[in-house]
């Protein structure tokens, strides 16, 4: 039996009699035998997936006692350098961190040997790095020399990796980096960080402290840019290289012996002077290779790792334009595979962030996230295009995913409908429909017009200067800057502002679905060339403009498209010149004007308008003005009032009767209120969408003001708002209420509540109704039949608003209707008797499919209070004239009404008599008449 | 002067005469109030010097001013919200200002 089957054998009884793990010196112990020996045979046996070893310190091992997946106990290690770089104390290096996890790596090779499988490149350094360790009795120091960025930290991090692996030195031997430039202007702390200092030996040296030669004891010292190293440090290292020992700083007659393998790192040409001493000591040099020489394959190799980390490091999928790869694999990277990682890095954060601010549904990277120094390599696909073709073959994407092999896509699944994937739809349509090829042109050229209507109003109109940058590629904008003046000297005409952004926009989607290699078909190229010949010809320069700057073969139909933005830019001149007018009324001397004043500035702009009105001014003479000032606007776009109460109110209308133009009235007037009108309106939106963005803010600031103030006065009548959370259009609509019914506050109130359900809702109103009088309902569904009800986009339109003030006017009438009965009527209490009467009236209306006026209701309630006082007082009333023959007539009627009364009969115990009743059915045989009549 | 109050039944309005004499009281004027139904009219027409008609027999109005105009008296509506506040004073003062 071999040693190695004792240590298993022994781990597996130590795993089955329950314990969790074992230290390789405390199983050494147990077995009687070497520790590193020991180490170095569990280390084979985790290798093989016989045993499992902890990630922490002390390392642990157990025996694996069932066929566990291989996969799973990688997954659970931790064979990369990262654990061994905790046991350094100093480490500046970024490249330490190299992410071999996803270098899939195979069982049982270590990393050295996969590295030389992989890269061809380095398998002579390769062979040199194992000599060096190997060497006996304690291996060689090592010089490591290459450019900057080609990896000798990571060489070094895979040498000692490979060390401990063969067991050439212990498991838990050391890896220490240390960056010579971190303190080449420090020689002192320089050489006290490597060599450890005495107490006192300078000021500030408190304490005795070992030095990282004394930290990497056993193990290995790694150097980088050891040419960096002052002289007082070069000499004392000679000293160790020479003799193998040291001195602590400060120590004067003390030795230390170290055991302890120097791999030094420099870009600097070994050649130098500089160098010299040092390579007259170490005598084993080995040269890494620059990106370059590593050649395309290898470093096709490195951008898919990379990518792959990247894919890893997000937990998303990667999709790469081959173009892009092409770049990767063919720029100038002076900085090699540091700066490749670098750059793919930030490649990937540019377009994760386009991914999460959702301007992109997928992450991709195509050339135009690539650093301009990376696109440059474009401009060598030329003279590489053998290799590259070898390489990537016709591969359009490159898909990673966090945790697969990466593979080929054909396309990207992003769907962005923009003019190209509407003509091939719609020609496909078409086609399918049968629509012959003349009917099929004139379709297509109408929706081409539209398109590019549509797309430059909507340039114009919703994006400005700052979203457009945000949005665009600056080279893109300024690739069409060139363009545009161009066009402008060749058509000898202005082209608006317009054009740059709708075409910037335009090109950006244009490249990229060059790159996509997608078609590009124009069906109305032929047409188009020849109604605008003048423009077509200017717009096929154009696009050899665009193949130039982004070096794409563009398919002459583009220039079809680009012919449109020089031709819908004049239309769209004539068409578009007015924007929707501003007028700001405010009562008060001034206060309008310097609201308006503060606005204008703050947008440079004098669109916005002022009208002041001074409380002695009468409301017809502010009418005037009002008048005066939208006549001179002429705006066919429209005008929009903001006004602060009162008479203002009703401009709008009067307004836009007399003038015939359209006018909104916002019933608000604050900076916010004004800045975002005016804002609006000179970037040219519609007036509605000015109105319902002013409306907007108004919810804002009346959120904030919601919470119950009016909780102490229960006002008698109430007018419920509701919507799902009972702050938002519930709310709105009660601010809106608010500033456009007149009521006493301690009368009416007005409550928003919460409906998420109907039910929910309607008991809430049930509630509501035992101590209040609910005037109406607002909200998107009627919550109670029996309540009066209306719409909230009937409230927000105003068209419900002069009704609701009619329902409060006449609940004022009520209010006082029934002061005055309760002193009049001689025998029943009146405030009471109204109430039953209202609610026998509006039984009677329901009952006879018959509702009053208002006005008719005020006299029709005052009467039957009247009469209900008289029959209590035992008073009867005059004949009715015909009474027979009129009950006859109206029989269902009079039954109807008959029967409604009971209840008040029994209430009040009165009997209400024939004639009474003929004279209620009058009021409805009167109205039906009435009706009819006109 | 001689106000003529006209409604259904003649009886509600009765409520408003009271108020209205009150307030004719306090200025110190010297008319006569009175209400009738509309059956009632045709018999009072000659008293009167203005006729007010309650707001829920509206359907008639128009009858009754063309009446009124044979005879040179002046039919108008009285106001929903006076009529329905009962508000002598404002009433009274439509009716003075009928005959103007």
């Amino acid at each position: 039996m071999k040693r190695i089957d004792f240590v298993y054998q022994k781990i597996r009884e130590l795993s089955q009699a329950g314990q969790t793990g074992i230290t390789a010196q405390d199983l050494a112990e147990l077995l009687c035998l070497n520790r590193a020996n020991v180490s170095h045979d569990l280390n084979k046996l985790w290798k093989e997936g016989k045993v499992t070893k902890s990630t922490h310190r002390p390392v642990l091992f157990s025996a694996i006692e069932t066929a566990t997946p291989l996969s799973l106990q990688r997954a659970t290690s931790e064979p990369s350098l990262s654990a061994k770089k905790d046991s350094s104390t100093i480490s500046n290096d970024e490249n330490v961190s190299w992410n071999f996890q996803k270098y899939r790596q195979e069982p049982g090779i270590s990393l050295m040997e996969q590295l030389a499988k992989d890269c061809q490149s380095l398998r002579g350094m390769i062979e040199q790095a194992k000599a060096a360790l190997l060497y006996p009795p304690n291996g060689m120091h090592t010089l490591l020399f290459g450019e900057t960025g080609v990896g000798k930290t990571m060489f070094a991090g895979v040498m000692h990796e490979y060390a401990v692996d063969k067991g050439i030195l212990s498991e838990e031997a050391p890896f220490i980096t240390f960056n010579c430039a971190d303190y080449a202007n420090n020689p002192q702390l320089l050489v006290s960080q490597l060599f450890g200092v005495t107490k006192g030996a300078y000021t500030g040296a408190d304490r005795d402290r070992e030095g990282l030669i004394e930290v990497a004891q056993g193990g290995i010292l790694f150097l980088d840019e050891v040419h960096r190293l002052p002289s007082e440090g070069q000499e004392m290292l000679f000293t160790f290289i020479d003799k193998g020992f040291y001195r602590r700083m400060g120590e004067t007659n003390f030795t230390r012996q170290g055991q302890v393998r120097l791999i030094a790192a420099t870009t600097e040409n070994p050649d130098s002077a500089l160098l010299a001493t040092f390579t007259r000591r170490i005598p084993m040099i080995i040269q890494l290779p620059s990106l370059k020489e590593r050649g395309l394959e290898e470093r096709l190799q490195l951008v898919v790792q990379f990518f792959h980390e990247e894919s890893y490091r997000l937990g998303k999928d990667i999709h790469i334009s081959s173009n892009t790869v092409r770049a990767l694999l063919l720029y100038q990277c002076p900085n090699n595979i540091g700066q490749l990682k670098a750059d793919i890095r930030l490649s990937c954060a540019k377009a994760y962030v386009d991914y999460i601010s959702l301007r992109k549904t997928e992450i991709q990277i195509t050339t135009s996230d690539l650093p301009m120094h990376v696109k440059e390599g474009l401009l060598h696909v030329q003279q590489n295009r053998k290799m590259i073709e070898k390489l990537l073959g016709d591969r359009k994407y490159y898909t990673f995913h966090p945790d697969q092999e990466p593979y080929m896509l054909e396309d990207s699944s992003a769907i962005d409908v923009s003019i190209y994937e509407r003509m091939e739809q719609m020609s496909e349509e078409l086609r399918a429909n049968g629509i012959t090829d003349n009917e099929a042109y004139n379709i297509l050229d109408s929706e081409i017009d539209k398109y590019f209507t549509s797309y430059l109003k909507k340039v114009r109109q919703g994006i400005n200067q700052e979203d457009m940058l945000r949005i665009l590629h600056p080279e893109i904008v300024h690739v069409v800057e060139d363009i545009v003046s161009y066009a402008e000297t060749r058509l000898n005409r202005k082209l608006t502002r317009n054009v740059l952004l709708g075409m910037s926009l335009h090109i950006q989607t244009l490249i990229d679905r060059v790159k996509k290699g997608k078609k590009i078909s124009n069906p109305q190229l032929n047409q188009i060339s020849m109604q605008h010949k003048r423009e077509f010809l200017v717009a096929l320069e154009c696009v050899s403009k665009i193949e130039e700057a982004f070096d794409l073969e563009i398919q002459l139909d583009e220039a079809g498209f680009l012919t449109m933005f020089f031709v819908h830019d004049d239309v769209l001149v004539e068409e578009k010149k007015n924007y929707v007018g501003i007028i700001v009324m405010m009562h008060g001397n001034t206060s309008a004007s310097s609201m308006v004043d503060v606005i204008n500035r703050l947008l440079n702009t004098s669109h916005a308008l002022a009208l002041d009105m001074p409380l002695e001014k009468q409301p017809q003479e502010i009418l005037t003005e009002a008048m005066e000032l939208a006549k001179k606007m002429n705006r066919d776009d429209g005008l929009l009032l903001l006004v602060d109460m009162g008479s203002l109110l009703t401009f709008g209308d009067m307004i836009s009767k007399e003038l015939g133009m359209e006018v909104k009235v916002i019933p608000l007037v604050s900076t916010t209120h004004v800045l975002e009108a005016t804002r609006k309106a000179i970037s040219g939106a519609s007036l509605d969408s000015i109105y319902q963005s002013v409306l907007a803010v108004s919810s804002h600031e009346f959120m904030e003001q919601s919470t119950g103030k009016e909780r102490k006065k229960l006002p008698k009548q109430v007018i419920v708002t509701a919507c799902l959370t009972g702050e938002g259009s519930a709310l709105v609509i009660k601010n809106l209420l608010k500033h456009y019914l007149r009521f006493q506050n301690d009368k009416l109130q007005i409550i928003p509540i919460t409906c998420l359900d109907q039910d929910g809702a309607r008991r809430e109103l049930e509630e509501l109704k035992k101590e209040r009088y609910i005037l109406c309902t607002v909200s998107n569904f009627r919550i109670d039949p029996q309540v009066q009800h209306y719409n909230i986009e009937q409230v927000l339109s105003l068209q419900a608003i002069h009704e609701i003030q009619q329902l409060i006017d006449n609940e004022e009438i009520y209010q006082v209707m029934g002061e005055t009965l309760e002193m009049q009527l001689k025998h029943l209490p009146g405030e009471r008797v109204l109430g039953d009467i209202r609610g026998i009236i509006s039984e009677m209306e329901k009952e006879i499919k018959q509702s009053f006026t208002s006005d008719e209701l005020v006299g029709i309630t005052l009467h039957m209070c009247c009469m209900l006082d008289r029959l209590k007082g035992g008073e009867s009333v005059t004949e009715f004239r015909g009474k027979e023959e009129y009950i006859l007539r109206y029989r269902d009627i009079f039954l109807t009404i008959q029967n409604v009364l009971r209840p008040l009969e029994m209430t009040y115990g009165v009997r209400i008599e024939e004639n009474e009743i003929c004279y209620l059915v009058r009021f409805f045989a009167m109205q039906e008449a009435g009706k009819t009549l006109y | 002067m001689n106000i003529l109050l006209c409604c259904a039944a003649g009886m509600s309005t009765s409520l408003l005469v009271t108020k209205m004499e009150q307030a004719a009281k306090d200025r110190g004027l010297a008319v006569t109030i009175w209400a009738v139904s509309l059956d009632e009219m045709k018999d009072n027409w000659e008293k009167a010097d203005v006729v007010l008609v309650g707001p829920q027999v509206r359907y008639k109005l128009a009858d009754l001013q063309k009446e009124g105009r044979g005879r040179s008296i002046p039919v108008e509506l009285i106001n929903t919200v006076d009529y329905g506040m009962l508000n002598g004073p404002k009433v009274l003062e439509a009716a003075l200002n009928m005959k103007k």
